[in-house]
């Protein structure tokens, strides 16, 4: 319990003083002026940012808006402050209390207060009837929010929660106006009225989506006269013919040689590996697939070593192994401890042995089954092909089927398929939010695979709760090795992300995700 | 002709009706559920119960003959339902976009009228010509290219004389008639290079029939002048098929210009019919059905008119 208290102080010393800079790291504007334009390929369904999941809604919604806090992007996962002017955890770890700035306005002129942020918060983690809060599962450890002033906020949790610091930085976290909701708790969905860098224009539905600057914006680093954002197909004609500046999700190596060669010195990109990693989900409940030495066989067949390099020249994805959680950040498996578990070791022939060995043992041997795929050239058919000739080379008869989206999507759900492509994007570098995926299919859904394994769930809940670095690294670690061991979801690689640009683009800096520093806060153009 | 008028418009609505049933029904077969693709299809974190409440507001959990009253109630009233991904009026939806592509539609007519015609008469009236050969190869070659890769074509072509590509969104025609005209006479060329083959081809052989009819040989012994024998003996007649060519293509460019649509990011109706089947949203996809349903079968009640003004014989036939 000590060690709790001592390191909840730490974090709170940290969180205050790292909350210092109202700027924060975003940079202010070299060039004030222009319009951006930018392209994105598909298209919100509202603008609701709570109850969406939709990158589109992020790429043209999310320069509205404000969350309490955010990230320092240059050195992301730090986190600074948005409306937020200060914040501290309590020593127990079941309360935060975050001071407002004072001098945040709605675009509506309706100057922002601690009421906007408890009716928000109110909306994600207890929605009333009728309204849809996509990452309500997120925040059952929140259990009343309390405004002692209009500029300050009391978040009171009934269990400590290691997650809640990242969550506040969540950007779909959008800090909506009490008024608004209390017209009408789903007004949201086809009005916008934030506190962000840039006011809602215009939406030509299927076109176009214009923003303009908002002279009042609380950090004064909104560069820009007006954005255009523009509904497009393919990315690299409107960028070669000018009618884009940028396209903020990912670009595959083939078409960033392309706009190479026809943009030259006008073209620029930023890459990054991206928080989505690409999987393959076992139907569990398919016969041979309840037999976890078949689950392992398939995963010691795919040589992550030798094939993801060579991959990685064609689609946008990582060139290195990875376990659930991204390599490199601080609560994944080091590469050493990842190398040694079943269907990570270096050695591919071996672990086409071993395969063969227990494929025998289980009497699988020459194996048919269905491999689901969807109907997307980048990156789902380049991994599928690669997939299919990595287990032929064990001696499995895998059949491919390629569905459009609906039908891929029902597939999915209804658990047709023997072996599926399959995708968990995370928003935030936080193992609550990585590991859910693999909980058992009755607390989420979305475990394609159709497994339930108590021992992996409650591990996830150990981890939740627990607000000491180390201790909830080792249990993560217990949990990453478990479910790998298992293979429900076989980890195949995390996705490259290339943002495109042409050069008068400056000031932008590209996140892990592309759900991330969608604001424009900071770019500006330059001739 | 008042009669034969109003037979022919009570027999749109039982087309319109039978439409309407069979696109319903048969969409209803296809695999596919949107509020999965709106809520799960990039992941995430959203429970069984939630999905199944938003089905339940959208009405997709009601007994499909109930879902079938709801649709075929609200009909008379032009009442499409809503779109079940923007949950805005499929009316509005459509409405918002069929603009674009009527514009289009109607330029690619003009360019495809503009072309056929000298093309068509010229290779009748030379047949066997050089001139004849080398606008059949044009016009053969129009027909089997596809729109779509000619579109492409030109983009490139576009790209190389001018350096950039006309500016993303719409711009009014009645607001700004050059930069419209920019941005839409490429789709129309594109189009209008395989319609105008299909309406040259189609004129070329009609001209060639009627210039063997006897009442030309009669016009031509008679000593009547060329011109007058071939523009108001030949081609007036000639012109019968021809319309109906023109009809049924412009027709078909209301729904038909999914590709050209998507190839020059242009917002109409095309682009939609791909959205709509993409995201699965059943609504607006029968509403789209029907609305171009709608003007295949306006557009045929128009030729049909009009070969019953143009030929008497029609009219009186019961």
């Amino acid at each position: 319990m000590r060690s709790i208290l001592r390191s909840a102080a730490i974090a709170a010393i940290a969180c205050i003083a790292s909350s210092t800079a109202f700027a924060g790291s975003h940079s202010s504007c070299p060039t004030q002026g222009g319009t951006l334009k930018y392209g994105v390929k598909a298209e919100p369904p509202n603008y609701d940012m709570h109850g969406t999941n939709s990158y589109a809604v992020m790429h043209f919604v999310a320069q509205h808006y404000s969350t309490l806090l955010t990230f320092d992007w240059e050195n992301f996962p730090n986190l600074e402050g948005d409306i937020a002017k200060s914040w501290e955890m309590a020593e127990d770890g079941l309360s935060y209390t975050f001071k407002l700035h004072e001098n945040v306005k709605f675009h509506d002129g309706t100057p922002l207060t601690s009421a906007d942020v408890k009716a928000s918060y109110e909306r994600i983690a207890f929605p009333p009837e009728g309204v849809l809060s996509q990452r309500k599962a997120l925040y059952l450890s929140l259990d009343s929010i309390e405004t002692p002033d209009d500029y300050t906020v009391v978040f009171k949790l009934n269990s400590p929660d290691a997650f809640m610091m990242d969550g506040f930085a969540s950007p779909f976290n959008a800090i909506y106006s009490a008024k608004d909701i209390a017209k009408d708790p789903n007004w949201h969905k086809k009005n916008v009225n934030g506190t962000g860098p840039y006011k809602f224009v215009e939406h030509v539905k299927g076109e176009s989506y214009i923003g303009e600057k908002y002279d009042d914006f609380h950090h004064g680093d909104n560069c820009l006269d007006r954005t255009e954002g523009y509904r497009i197909k393919g990315l690299v004609e409107p960028l070669v013919g000018g009618q884009i500046m940028a396209e903020w999700r990912a670009t595959a190596p083939p078409e960033v040689k392309t706009l190479q060669e026809q943009m030259g010195d006008d073209y620029t990109n930023q890459s990054k590996t991206l928080m989505t990693l690409w999987v393959v989900s076992l139907n569990s409940e398919s016969e041979p697939f309840k037999d976890v030495r078949v689950r392992q066989a398939l995963n010691l067949c795919i040589d992550r070593h030798g094939g993801l390099p060579k991959l990685a020249k064609i689609t946008f994805t990582a060139p290195r192994p990875s376990g659930y959680l991204l390599y490199d950040t601080k609560y994944a498996l080091p590469d050493d401890e990842l190398y040694q578990l079943v269907g990570f070791g270096k050695d591919a022939e071996a672990n086409r042995a071993k395969a063969k060995e227990l494929l025998k043992e289980a009497g699988y041997e020459g194996l048919k089954f269905t491999y689901s795929n969807r109907a997307v050239a980048h990156p789902y058919d380049h991994i599928a092909i690669w997939l299919m000739s990595e287990w032929k080379k064990c001696g499995l008869n895998p059949e491919m089927i390629t569905n459009p989206t609906s039908k891929f999507v029902t597939i999915r759900k209804e658990g047709n398929f023997d072996a599926t492509i399959d995708w968990a994007p995370s928003f935030l570098p936080d193992p609550t939010v990585m590991h859910f995926k693999y909980l058992s299919r009755d607390v989420n859904p979305s475990n394609y695979s159709r497994a339930t394994n108590r021992e992996l769930d409650a591990l996830f809940d150990a981890q939740k709760g627990e607000v000491n670095f180390e201790k909830r690294k080792a249990i993560v670690h217990e949990f990453e090795k478990k479910a790998l061991e298992e293979a429900y979801v076989l980890p195949i690689t995390y996705t490259d992300r290339v943002v495109s640009l042409n050069k008068k683009v400056k000031g932008y800096v590209i996140a892990n995700s592309h759900i991330l520093n969608n604001t424009f806060r900071g770019i500006y153009l330059e001739d | 002709m008042l009669a034969y008028t109003i037979r022919r418009i009570l027999l749109v609505i039982p087309t319109l009706l039978a439409v309407a049933v069979l696109v319903f029904f048969v969409l209803r077969v296809v695999p596919g559920d949107i509020v999965e693709i709106k809520l799960a299809a990039e992941g995430g974190i959203i429970s069984a119960e939630e999905i199944q409440k938003e089905k339940e507001r959208l009405g997709l959990d009601d007994p499909i003959m109930v879902q079938f009253y709801k649709y075929m109630i609200g009909l008379p009233r032009g009442d499409l339902g809503i779109s079940l991904w923007t949950e805005n009026n499929v009316s509005e939806e459509i409405m918002s976009r069929i603009g674009l592509s009527f514009e289009l539609a109607i330029l690619s007519t003009i360019l495809a009228v503009l072309i056929a015609f000298p093309l068509g008469t010229i290779s009748a009236l030379y047949r066997g010509s050089i001139l004849d050969y080398v606008i059949r190869i044009i016009t053969i070659g129009g027909i089997a290219v596809p729109s779509f890769w000619f579109g492409m074509l030109l983009i490139m072509l576009i790209l190389a004389t001018f350096g950039n590509l006309p500016p993303l969104g719409t711009i009014s025609i009645f607001d700004d008639p050059k930069t419209n005209l920019y941005q839409m006479i490429w789709p129309a060329l594109s189009v209008g290079y395989r319609y105008s083959s299909v309406v040259a081809r189609m004129l070329r052989s009609s001209i060639l029939e009627v210039l063997s009819e006897d009442y030309i040989r009669t016009a031509r012994a008679k000593g009547v002048f060329e011109r007058i024998v071939i523009v108001k003996h030949g081609m007036r007649n000639a012109l019968l098929p021809t319309v109906t060519v023109i009809g049924l293509e412009f027709a078909f460019l209301l729904g038909g210009l999914v590709v050209t649509e998507s190839v020059f990011n242009l917002n109409g109706i095309g682009k939609l019919f791909v959205d709509s089947v993409v995201r699965n949203d059943l609504n607006l996809l029968q509403g789209l059905v029907l609305t171009v349903a709608t003007g295949f079968v306006l557009v045929n009640l128009i030729i049909d008119l009009l070969y019953a003004a143009l030929d008497p014989r029609i009219r009186y036939q019961k």
